[in-house]
């Protein structure tokens, strides 16, 4: 794994809030990178913590938010960036597309001063008018017609689709080399999210922009994405290329995953995962994913955190002591 | 816009007559009006002259059409007790009084902004809370115990001010400080809660994300969504601020609407009575629509809506 190749590595991190409830730990020593060019997606139930993972690497978790382990985004370390040099990487190097667009901008503004106002974020010296040619120009580019009629729209009169288009533009305009999108379709219709993939995997082709995206929809990265990471409580259960982990899911909670989703396996009955997630306020010994496990067995109580090499198959990882040490593969099983 | 203005008039219109008629039907039920300004021991027949003379003796139909009608053309007729036309002694005394209120509501909101803004930005540092704990004291203090408290230290104990009149600027800044202290209570509260909010709504984390400065974020995107009901409660203030002079007015003796609308009640003067809360009724609607206006300007969401 080397740094050059990756344009985000996340080694180690942890994430630890203070709430009302007591100390919660939102990530457990979450490593993955993702390469230069490459599309990775975080898939996880609502809690996960795919979306705290996105937002800790632009450091904009909420105000007390403890980070541990180490960021580094293009080669630079983010942990020591403070006021001017974080928002200069804010800026320019990795841009956020949130998963609501209407909630993502203001208001109050029209579309052209927000695109004119990232772009100019990204490069002061840019002017004005050459920032708004510029959004138009992006604008047409996430293919919205009549581009410089859009400028002067205020986003309550888009529609989701075009809106969440125009959120991708806003961080386009600032040529970042990363893009990190948080459950970009999950606000949007059925249509509308294939629309929006496509949108993101022709930027990824043509502008060789690397994403990370956050999911909790299988069927939304099987076919955009080159790796896939898959997140627990917290924590990293199983990482590998897309097509190996979705065909041979080394991990129990991948295949209960899988298994939840409609699209992955047409004609099947839907499993439901049984059992909730535990608490970010608990503390986990062992596999987090234990107590839903159907395949527990006592190793699995002081099983580690963190995933481990699959034999044989060196470009993936699974947490699942069971996989690691080379006993029965979970797919293989039936539930009694 | 026009359509919503035109609505707003309408809504103004609405408001007079309903006090109007409020107005007439209070001031009926409180007793017969003719028998309190004959003198005590008068005769029958100088009671029924009296009636006569301020028309309390048509039936009520006629008296109540005529009142409403009146109104409108601002004419509430002549002081039971001065012979001077009620709107003309309204208009007197209200100058006096939107110059005790104005200029608190203008430092209210500067001064709410300002610690509302401060102390979003530090809620969980100790100046932040300590700012908060203070504005929740002034929020439960009473004003008029305040007013109170003040003469007594500031008046009559260092003697640096007057305690009452409307003797210039000097007897001007215990009511000032008083209702700015009345109004910055609440709306330093309100501006810090809905500053909170706002950092935490996805535009204003867009915005932090996509690099601007702490006063970018700020100044563009946390306060103008932060704003609005502020500044509804600001239209909201200048009612509560009004109605606190009815107790200001007369404990400081400052001759304002206030002060007369209490004198006017005590004697039954009906005219006066009708003519100032007329007034006070219309005064505090165009303010409350102005407020409105405002925000509706400010926000391209309500416009749309409106079109609809």
């Amino acid at each position: 794994m080397s740094t050059d190749t990756d344009i985000l590595r996340l080694d180690q991190v942890g994430v630890r809030l203070r709430t009302a409830g007591g100390s919660a730990q939102i990530l457990r020593d979450v490593s993955f990178s993702v390469g230069r060019g490459e599309i990775v997606a975080l898939a996880g139930e609502s809690g996960s913590g795919k979306s705290t993972a996105l937002l800790a690497v632009l450091r904009l978790l909420a105000p007390g938010a403890r980070i541990s382990g180490s960021i580094v985004v293009d080669g630079q370390d983010i942990a020591p960036l403070r006021g001017r040099r974080l928002r200069d990487f804010r800026a320019r190097t990795a841009r956020m597309v949130f998963q609501d667009p209407w909630r993502a901008l203001h208001p109050m503004h029209s579309i052209g001063r927000q695109l004119v106002e990232s772009a100019r974020a990204a490069d002061p010296s840019l002017s004005r008018s050459a920032a708004r040619d510029l959004s138009g120009d992006m604008l047409s580019r996430v293919g919205i017609p009549d581009p410089g009629a859009r400028l002067n729209s205020h986003p309550h009169e888009v529609s989701g689709g075009q809106l969440q288009r125009v959120v991708i533009a806003m961080a386009l305009v600032a040529s970042p080399s990363l893009l990190l999108c948080d459950e970009p379709t999950t606000a949007l219709d059925v249509t509308t999210q294939a629309q929006i993939l496509e949108l993101l995997q022709e930027l990824n082709r043509d502008l060789g922009i690397s994403i990370a995206l956050a999911t909790h929809d299988l069927d939304v990265i099987a076919d955009i994405a080159d790796k896939l990471v898959v997140m627990y409580a917290g924590a990293v259960s199983e990482e590998g290329p897309t097509a190996q982990v979705m065909a041979r899911p080394e991990h129990p909670y991948t295949w209960s995953l899988l298994h939840a989703a409609p699209g992955q396996h047409p004609g099947e009955r839907l499993r439901a995962i049984e059992g909730r997630p535990p608490s970010p306020l608990t503390v986990i010994t062992g596999c987090p994913f234990l107590p839903r496990c159907e395949h527990r067995r006592g190793v699995c109580e002081t099983a580690p955190l963190t995933p481990v090499p699959v034999t044989d198959q060196p470009d993936r990882r699974s947490s699942c002591v069971r996989v690691t040490a080379g006993t029965a593969q979970p797919r293989e099983r039936t539930s009694g | 816009m026009l359509t919503y203005l035109v609505r707003r008039l309408a809504l103004i219109v609405f408001v007079a007559v309903g006090v109007s008629t409020l107005l007439f039907v209070l001031v009926r039920l409180s007793g017969d009006a003719a028998a309190l300004m004959a003198p005590a021991d008068a005769s029958p027949e100088v009671i029924a002259s009296t009636r006569a003379r301020f028309g309390l003796d048509q039936p009520l139909a006629v008296q109540y059409l005529n009142t409403v009608t009146a109104n409108f053309t601002l004419d509430f007729g002549q002081s039971f007790m001065f012979s001077l036309p009620a709107s003309q002694m309204v208009f007197e005394r209200l100058g006096p009084s939107l110059w005790i209120v104005l200029p608190p509501l203008v430092i209210s909101l500067l001064g709410a902004l300002s610690i509302g803004i401060y102390a979003s930005l530090r809620p969980s540092r100790l100046s932040g809370r300590s700012l908060m704990v203070v504005t929740f004291l002034f929020d439960g203090v009473p004003y008029f115990w305040l007013a109170m408290l003040l003469v007594l230290v500031f008046s009559i104990n260092l003697q640096w001010l007057p305690a009452t009149g409307n003797a210039g600027f000097s007897a001007l800044v215990i009511p000032w400080t008083v209702l700015s202290i009345y109004g910055l209570a609440t709306l330093s509260r309100l501006t810090r809660g809905q500053l909170l909010d706002a950092f935490t709504e996805g535009h204003v984390i867009t915005a932090r994300s996509k690099g601007l400065s702490p006063a970018r974020v700020l100044l563009l995107h946390a306060l103008p969504t932060a704003l609005p009901p502020v500044l509804a409660w600001l239209g909201i203030q200048f009612s509560l601020m009004f109605s606190a002079l009815l107790i200001l007015e007369p404990l400081l003796n400052y001759n304002g609407l206030g002060a007369l609308l209490v004198g006017s009640v005590s004697n039954r003067d009906f005219p006066v009575i009708q003519a100032s809360v007329f007034s006070l009724a219309v005064l505090i609607t165009v303010m409350n629509i102005l407020m409105d206006t405002i925000v509706r300007t400010v926000d391209p969401r309500l416009r749309t809506k409106a079109a609809h």
